[in-house]
């Protein structure tokens, strides 16, 4: 009897060891993911959003880069380009600007215009602008088109937020 | 198969799962949410839904001037005189619309005749950061420096999905 107990209760007993390693090897994954912190680095990007400048149909999106190593860092840069045809040379803008979750704008970069012809596939990036430090940053940039005797700026969406 | 390689295949599966949804967790960011606030002018297309931000409300200093976020403006010509602001030393303050339209290209942007004409101010601009004074909400109290980015010398273009 004694010497069969052992042996009785042993495949009962392994099922139950494995289980606990597996969930105790997960539960510590799951620390080590989340101790990890928001990616080191990652970017948050806008949904596009479409507009329509002097009958020339465009496309533009805001997005932020934000890296939490060392002091930390954030940039903020917009997309913009045609969604039908090619435009010509400086027909398109943008500029990218970064802000604080508070809603303050933590820096701007100037209007960069496309230097040479755009298709329906290319976006012209514009100037984008950093900040080094740690914080939750959004993008919310500007684009603009050619409407024959100057130009419409039209916003992007807010990007969501990201973390440095 | 051995009970010590068992164990050790059931912890590294635990672990690269424990991993990848605590790193899912921690670093997306993904536009959630079924509508989004449009700025003015601007639509979505397929499964996002839009609807306009609403119009902004600031407050006004003894001057008469607007002060607030210019997150909350849905278009440059309702952003208020004095734009909340983070200076290069990250002091919180405000700077004046009309300065930062100067600095990055908005106010040359209205005097062109042509889109030649706003390549050749690119040209000339490129490479060259210009600074604007950050006020405090009194609009005349200089307490910082608010830099903005110089536009490249030559205009960066990809290509993206359709």
């Amino acid at each position: 009897m004694t010497v069969d107990q052992p042996v009785s209760t042993a495949p009962r007993r392994r099922p139950r060891l494995r289980g606990r390693v597996a969930i105790g090897a997960a539960l510590a994954g799951l620390i080590l993911g989340l101790s990890a912190g928001p990616a080191l680095a990652g970017t948050a990007y806008s949904s596009w959003g479409y507009f329509s400048v002097a009958g020339t149909s465009y496309r533009n999106m805001a997005y932020v880069y934000a890296d939490t190593t060392g002091s930390g860092s954030a940039k903020a840069s917009t997309d913009a380009g045609p969604t039908s045809g090619t435009v010509g040379s400086g027909w398109v803008g943008a500029r990218g600007r970064l802000f604080t979750s508070g809603g303050s704008l933590s820096c701007e970069g100037s209007n960069t215009y496309n230097s040479s012809s755009l298709t329906t596939s290319q976006v012209v990036t514009g100037a984008s602008c950093w900040r080094y430090s740690h914080g939750a940053w959004y993008s919310y940039g500007v684009a603009l088109g050619w409407n024959g005797s100057g130009y419409n700026s039209v916003y992007t969406f807010v990007s969501p937020n990201q973390n440095s | 198969m051995p009970k010590s390689n068992t164990r050790a295949a059931l912890a590294t599966a635990g672990i690269v799962i424990g991993c990848l949804f605590g790193g899912l967790v921690a670093g997306s960011a993904i536009a959630v949410g079924p509508t989004i606030l449009a700025p003015v002018g601007l639509s979505a297309r397929g499964e996002v839904v839009a609807a306009p931000m609403p119009s902004p409300s600031y407050s006004a200093n003894d001057e008469g001037l607007t002060y607030g976020s210019a997150l909350d403006a849905p278009s440059p010509e309702t952003e208020p005189d004095l734009i909340q602001a983070v200076s290069d030393d990250g002091t919180e303050g405000y700077v004046l619309k009309t300065d930062l339209d100067d600095a990055d290209g908005t106010a040359a942007a209205a005097s062109f005749t042509s889109p030649e004409d706003a390549v050749k101010w690119q040209a000339r601009r490129a490479l060259e950061t210009v600074t604007i004074p950050v006020y405090a909400v009194d609009g005349r109290t200089v307490i910082g420096k608010f830099t903005v980015a110089a536009p490249p010398a030559t205009s960066p273009v990809s290509t993206v999905e359709q």
